[in-house]
């Protein structure tokens, strides 16, 4: 077999190995993004029903429905808050366990529990925990006397964001402080030690060499954290159901809600897709400014599977 | 620049003693060099200097303060690492002027002393690239430099030339010997290079299981060495050794073993030792026509200008170095001398040198 053949029929092994892949994707991602695409420019209120084509006129709709922009603004705030509640804490987490203590491999094992903890069980927990009678929060808090009477944490729409920003970061903190902390892993120790013999104090070391080691994986996790919290549904529709009133209903919810409770399947379709377009602008521009780090973080994932 | 001081140090890893007592005081402006195999505890005891591991017990003092609790950064030493550890983001400037940094120099001050030591090692126009794009002696020299750019009192290096080619080694061990003398400096380098050991320093401090088992010059170290382990690890090729019984004849002492009969040397005479270890350099022999000690050929191995022959004396093989002009091919009999200054004696059960003048 000559070298040519070898590559040939490696690269043809190659393709028959992701090709249960590539079919799969194909089933249950690009079909469905499709046909939303098609209903979505449809009179098509439940799915089966007959209908019209009737071109833009959803997405002209939706342009000039209040609650949809006011939605989007909601997905907004609700990304950001996530995301720097997120970053900041697991950062933070991570920093402390790496530091060595007696229990570390068993705490940097089973930190990671409420990230395989099921949304919907979350949810049950969270929500009976938040309860203003018997929940342990009120209860305790009132017991101790911090509180006079019950915080009502999901029915108070001035509360309700934060409390469920809180319950989701509950959920990822834990996943993104052993991503952090794997990144840590792969910080040169004798770094530290020449900064140390250097005379630098704690946080000129974090500035100088944590940091900048660091900045890859944030720079990667900044793109898909924002991706999953814009598309985190579960938690909010078990906890609120987007209430009270409209407080937290972000585009998600708000799309869910038109397709099977208002009955409008094609206007939820246009209000996903162009929520989709929307974030597929931002990691192309995203990907586009942190071009550099993206190179370096490919460097590093490469660097650490070696 | 200033003197350094260990008294009576040493270092536990759980129960493991890797530090054994280890007691050097180095002068100021001394290039003192730890050499050992590794394992010894030499980079350990560097590093207890430099105050990246505590101190299980014992004291280190610097210009006559004991830094046993200071941290790192307050002891004013710098240190080259073995692996160079250089900042990986940050450009070689920014690396050299890094620990001026951390002592809150003014920037101009700052640039200044960079571009001067970049001068120095020649790295004026790497200052802007990033410790990757740089070759392992461009490297090497960053790391040196940003030693070097503080001033400290004492510079501790770590085995700084063990990630360099053969060739390029060389050529910075003469950078460095000549860069320390020009600076005054007082150093502390560790080595498991015995030959680099031999050039660089002042005075040696061979180490073995964690203890220092000689502290003396190159030369009294090369000469007399004071044990089995130091007369081994220093010199190269490494120097023989054939268990050797001693007889009395006629009122006259003899070694002997199966194969070869010598008397002892006229300095040794007070030699009370049924059995010694005796040990010769490889260079320190005479090859001779007839008369001498004589020996089968087993290996010849070519050096350039020398030849090292493995030599068959009855159970044993010893080593000896010949000029390469002299014609000898395996399965041949050699016949040598051994001067008889040119022995070394060792206790047979501590190992130790039997020294000449000793009255025990």
């Amino acid at each position: 077999m000559t070298q040519n053949d070898f590559r040939n029929s490696e690269a043809r092994l190659g393709l028959y190995l992701i090709l249960p892949a590539v079919v799969l994707v194909i089933l249950v991602v690009i079909l469905p993004i499709i046909s939303g695409i098609q209903i979505s420019f449809t009179s098509q209120r439940v799915v089966g029903s007959e209908f019209e084509t009737v071109g833009l006129k959803n997405y002209l709709d939706l342009f000039g429905d209040k609650n949809f922009i006011a939605s989007l603004g909601r997905s907004a705030v609700w990304v950001i808050a996530n995301g720097l509640f997120q970053t900041i804490i697991s950062l933070l987490i991570a920093l402390l366990i790496n530091q060595p203590f007696r229990g570390q491999n068993f705490v940097r094992t089973w930190i990671l529990l409420p990230w395989a903890v099921p949304a919907a069980v979350t949810a049950i927990l969270w929500r009976w925990m938040f309860d203003a009678t018997s929940g342990i929060i009120n209860t305790s808090m009132m017991g101790l006397g911090v509180l006079e009477k019950p915080l009502l944490f999901l029915a108070n729409p001035e509360i309700a964001g934060i409390s469920l920003t809180f319950v989701n970061s509950w959920r990822y903190v834990p996943f993104l402080t052993i991503i952090f902390l794997a990144s840590l892993a792969s910080v040169p120790e004798e770094e530290y030690e020449a900064a140390k013999v250097d005379g630098a104090g704690m946080w000129l070391q974090f500035k100088s060499i944590t940091f900048p080691n660091l900045l890859p994986t944030l720079t990667v996790l900044g793109l898909v954290g924002t991706l999953w919290a814009s598309n985190v549904f579960d938690i909010i529709w078990m906890m609120t159901r987007g209430g009270p009133g409209v407080s937290t209903t972000t585009v998600p919810v708000l799309m869910y809600d038109t397709a099977f409770y208002g009955y409008n399947i094609s206007k939820a379709s246009a209000g996903a897709i162009i929520f989709l377009l929307l974030l597929i602008i931002f990691a192309i521009v995203f990907i586009f400014l942190n071009r550099k780090q993206f190179i370096l973080a490919n460097e590093t994932f490469k660097d650490l599977s070696k | 620049m200033a003197s350094v001081s260990l008294k009576n140090l040493n270092k536990f890893f759980g129960n493991t003693l890797v530090v054994n007592n280890v007691s050097v005081d180095i002068a100021d402006g001394e290039f003192l060099v730890f050499v050992g195999p590794s394992g010894c505890g030499k980079t350990t005891t560097l590093r207890m200097v430099a105050g990246l591991e505590s101190i299980s017990d014992g004291e280190i003092q610097i210009r006559d303060r004991t830094v046993n609790h200071l941290p790192p950064g307050a002891r004013d030493v710098a240190m080259v690492f073995q692996n160079y550890a250089l900042y990986s983001h940050m450009t070689v400037g920014k690396n050299l002027g890094f620990a001026l940094k951390a002592r809150r120099f003014d920037d101009d001050d700052i640039k200044k002393r960079v571009l001067r030591v970049a001068k120095m090692l020649d790295l004026e126009e790497m200052l802007d690239r990033k410790p990757r794009q740089l070759s392992g002696g461009q490297r090497q020299r960053v790391a040196l430099g940003r030693a070097i750019v503080r001033n400290p009192q004492v510079f501790l290096m770590d085995e700084p030339l063990s990630n360099l080619d053969a060739l390029l080694r060389l050529q910075t061990r003469k950078e460095l010997i000549e860069l320390t003398g020009e600076l005054k400096s007082t150093v502390i380098y560790v080595t498991h290079d015995q030959v680099e050991a031999m050039t660089m320093g002042h005075r040696l401090a061979v180490m073995n299981e964690g203890e220092v088992v000689q502290l003396d010059t190159p030369e009294n170290i090369y000469n007399q060495p004071s044990s089995r382990f130091v007369a081994e690890f220093i010199g190269s090729p490494p120097m023989n050794f054939l268990n050797m019984e001693i007889n009395e004849k006629n009122g006259k002492k003899f070694l002997k073993n199966d194969s070869l009969v010598l008397p002892v040397p006229d300095s040794m005479k007070k030699l009370c030792e049924n059995a010694v270890i005796m040990g010769f350099r490889p260079n320190e022999i005479e090859l001779v026509s007839q008369g001498g000690i004589s020996g089968t050929v087993s290996v010849v191995e070519s050096l350039g200008a020398e030849k090292l022959v493995y030599l068959k004396l009855g159970v044993n093989t010893i080593s000896i170095l010949v000029p390469s002009e002299e014609k000898i091919k395996s399965g041949e009999n050699l016949q040598f001398n051994l001067r008889p200054e040119a022995l070394h004696l060792f206790n047979y059960s501590n190992q130790r040198r039997i020294t000449s003048n000793r009255n025990d």
